[in-house]
């Protein structure tokens, strides 16, 4: 028989059941005739029974179908997770792809800003120095929410092997979204929580990603109408007469760790083209119920840019026909790093920060003392030189009080809490340092004290009061000798820092110190002893002849005006000048000739810097508009120096 | 359990909701496509993960199924798709081992009825797939030469060709048993 064509009788055979009658009648007679064929068709229908006889399989387990939803949802959850770690990935792929050709094609822009801002500020307008290039947020964001979405879209894709991953891929989803997407982010959410233990949280405002909770209110709606204001404004650099503000760019929002402020990282944009960059602080966030916070904050940073300069009563600004003004301020070239000093502090910029920083110049004329506050609320003393050199740490942690210089410049002198005590502690803690300014890290003398005040710098040596007496301490040799008793020298009467202004005559023969709220001036040995009535003595500074002497008096409520009083060598009050309407003031400075005294103060609309005319009590502001500053009269009297916190220093010449 | 016939007769009236037609089909064919796959791959636990696997397929093609003529038919072609894949996967066909124990101890334990099943699975395993699947639909899950046709997508005559080699193939192995 052959193998081939279906109408084979072995095809006949092979399907047999479905012959009809007449095929079976047909094949049946054949089989009737042929042994071959008729074994191999029982042969067949062996096969069948045998096969036929195979066990069946019975299931194992029963599946069913389910009605819920909860297959469908993982399904969907997967198909989800593909479409998105392909598309995350792709994003992420894309903007590292895009930003390496920015990087290879574009040149650093350190120093300057992109197109559309001047690529090169002139030198006073290069603060800080290194300006960060400005590139479309978004494209910034790219590669992180591109990996993001991947990762979660591969977490939601392992669905199909085991359902933790997308339990964890939708858990990850909605504490980012609690963590970032306003306004669910205003509640308390994880990553707030770690933001806060951790610190240094910042984030971009030109991306509607913030973690509201951790910022306690969004700033910028307090900020922005402020900022609107501004433009078109002349000045608003402070120091820097330039264009009128054009326009300006919210850049960055840093949380500190001091979270009562908040950092407005702010490009403002003059009409000139040139820009520069201010860390604009809020302060005091208004927080609600349940740790909520409100977009809302008490105090802005731009408050002393929007206040007016106007004259105070009996306090009028100085003339060209004045006998004393100051001249245009012409910036000094300091290294960068004394440039920025303190310029992270954002008390500068507020008003309840009036007495911030206090300049000292050395008797040379070539360097000066100023304090930084540093974040840890410490304070770091520095010594700044006029020749571009890198500034030098004086102190070494902890605070400082008060600070200066003797007499030949050889020396700095300063009272400060206990070593490595921050804040104010016991009495017992204070201490008087001397270090040499050849050596500033290695103080010759150190002595525990009552008085927190500046001791009286003379070319005698160091006076200081200790244990109801005054106290000399020699330059050379730190030794000190007990002159005289001071029976009504406040005492201590708590476990605070005191502060007992004192000053002895440039000539070691008088000495005037505050006894109660008055002045008290006597030979140093105790004849001669007058009291001049006052109401709280700040600061004594004598002339450099030793004729007369400055005094600074306010109440110690701070509740009526400051006033400068020029009292004679012999005691005799010749004037007395109110210069302030309250609040804190710096010591008086004399002029080398004797005949004026500059003295800081600190009303609510700015800074100033005032004169008294020793002679005839006459009162002028030498401040302007915007300056906003805090100053030092130089040696030789004709200049002074100026910083307002945010960084930069200025001469500004004396006119006589 | 629903027999096959009892679905196809209460299918159509079901066809508006899919769960309900699916749960129908699934219980009528589940233990026959589950013996079919065993016979096709020889290993139980292989048998019942590819059946969940020809039910997944075909609950994920269920919207196709109406214009579908013959559902037995075409459940068996995705049943045979499963295995040949799995086959053609894991290289089963000429290596897999129908027990862990060794066979010639198994085989002499054997009680003379358990011996021949025994010899028989052994000489269909030993079938090549395109022999052994027309032959497995013929004799052991009875479908016609038609729906094999319709199983493997070639002609009724193709079938006849494949069921002769199969069977004499078979008479062969099976006597070497």
């Amino acid at each position: 028989m052959s193998d081939s064509g279906f109408d084979h009788p072995l095809a006949q055979l092979a399907t047999y059941r479905e012959l009809s009658p007449a095929e079976r009648q047909a094949v049946q007679s054949h089989l009737a005739v042929c042994d071959e064929c008729r074994a191999q068709f029982e042969t067949f229908r062996r096969q069948d029974t045998l096969l036929a006889a195979l066990p069946e399989r019975l299931p194992k387990r029963q599946w069913q179908l389910t009605r819920n939803g909860g297959v469908r949802l993982w399904n969907g959850l997967a198909r989800l997770g593909d479409v998105m770690a392909v598309g995350g990935l792709a994003t992420l792929t894309l903007a590292m792809a895009f930003l390496v050709h920015i990087a290879a094609t574009a040149p650093m822009q350190t120093g300057s800003a992109p197109s559309g801002f001047s690529q090169t500020p002139l030198p006073p307008l290069t603060f800080p120095p290194d300006l960060p290039a400005l590139v479309n947020p978004w494209v910034l964001a790219a590669p992180w929410l591109g990996g993001i979405v991947c990762v979660i879209g591969v977490l939601l894709a392992l669905g199909k092997r085991h359902r933790a991953f997308p339990v964890f891929g939708v858990t990850l989803s909605i504490v980012l979204v609690f963590g970032f997407v306003p306004p669910l982010s205003a509640l308390p959410n994880p990553i707030g929580i770690v933001w806060r233990m951790v610190g240094g949280y910042s984030y971009d405002p030109n991306l509607p990603f913030v973690n509201l909770w951790v910022v306690r209110g969004d700033p910028i709606p307090r900020l922005r109408p402020h900022m609107d204001g501004l433009i078109g404004q002349v000045g608003l650099d402070p120091l820097d007469p330039v264009q009128p503000l054009a326009r300006y760019a919210f850049e960055r929002i840093i949380q500190p760790r001091d979270t009562r402020f908040m950092l407005v990282t702010t490009r403002f944009v003059y009409a000139d083209g040139f820009n520069r960059v201010y860390d604009v602080p809020m302060a005091y966030p208004v927080v609600g119920g349940f740790g909520i916070s409100f977009s809302y904050w008490l105090d802005d940073g731009l408050e002393r840019l929007r206040a007016q300069h106007v004259a105070l009563p009996g306090q009028p600004f100085a003339a060209e026909s004045s006998p004393i003004r100051l001249g245009d301020a012409v910036r000094l070239k300091l290294s960068p790093q004394a440039d920025r000093l303190d310029t992270v502090n954002p008390a500068h910029w507020l008003w309840s920060g009036n007495r911030l920083q206090r300049l000292v110049w050395s008797p040379q004329g070539d360097a000066f003392l100023m304090v930084e506050q540093r974040p840890d609320r410490t304070q770091q003393l520095w010594l700044v030189s006029l020749d571009g050199s890198a500034p030098q740490p004086v102190n070494r942690g902890g605070s400082i009080f008060e600070y200066g210089w003797s007499p030949d410049g050889k020396f700095i002198v300063y009272t400060a809490p206990g070593e490595g005590q921050v804040s104010s502690g016991a009495r017992e803690a204070t201490q008087l340092v001397m270090t040499p300014r050849a050596a500033l890290q290695r103080p010759a003398a150190r002595r525990a004290i009552v008085n927190a005040s500046l001791p009286s710098l003379t070319q005698q040596g160091i006076w200081y009061t200790q244990d109801g007496a005054l106290w000399l301490m020699d330059y050379q040799t730190g030794a000190s000798t007990r002159v005289i008793a001071l029976p009504d020298l406040g005492r201590a009467t708590d476990a605070v820092p005191i502060f007992w202004p004192l000053a002895v005559s440039p000539d070691a023969s008088r000495v005037a110190y505050a006894c109660g709220d008055n002045l008290c001036l006597m030979n140093l040995d105790g004849s001669d002893r007058r009291v001049i009535q006052a109401t709280g003595i700040r600061a004594i500074t004598w002339d450099r002849t030793s004729t007369r002497l400055a005094v600074t008096s306010l109440d110690a409520n701070n509740l009526g005006p400051v006033r400068v009083l020029i009292v004679s060598r012999e005691g005799e009050l010749q004037h007395s000048a109110e210069v302030a309407p309250r609040d804190a003031t710096d010591p008086p400075q004399w002029t080398p000739d004797g005949r004026i005294v500059f003295v800081q103060t600190f009303p609510m609309n700015g800074r100033r810097i005032l004169t008294v005319d020793a002679d005839t009590g006459q009162v002028l502001d030498l401040s302007r508009e915007h300056w906003d500053a805090y100053f030092a009269l130089s040696p030789d009297g004709k200049s002074v120096l100026l910083n307002n916190g945010r960084g930069g220093f200025w001469l500004a010449p004396v006119v006589r | 359990m629903e027999s096959a016939s009892a679905y196809t007769q209460r299918i159509r009236p079901m066809a508006h909701d899919d769960v309900a037609h699916f749960e129908a089909l699934y219980a009528a064919y589940q233990q026959p496509i589950l013996s079919y796959l065993y016979r096709l791959v020889g290993d139980a636990a292989c048998a019942e993960e590819l059946c969940q696997e020809v039910f997944a397929r075909a609950y994920r093609a269920r919207r196709s199924m109406d214009n579908v003529q013959n559902v037995r038919a075409w459940l068996y072609r995705i049943a045979t798709n499963a295995a040949r894949d799995q086959l053609r996967r894991r290289r089963l066909l000429s290596w897999l081992p129908l027990f862990d124990e060794d066979p010639a101890l198994l085989v002499e334990s054997m009680e003379p009825a358990a011996l021949e099943t025994y010899a028989v699975q052994q000489a269909l395993l030993k079938l090549g797939p395109d022999l052994r699947v027309p032959l497995v639909l013929y004799s052991c899950q009875e479908l016609s030469t038609q729906e094999i046709a319709d199983v493997l997508n070639i002609s009724r005559d193709a079938v006849k060709q494949r069921l002769v080699r199969a069977r004499l193939r078979f008479k062969e192995l099976y006597q070497d048993e």
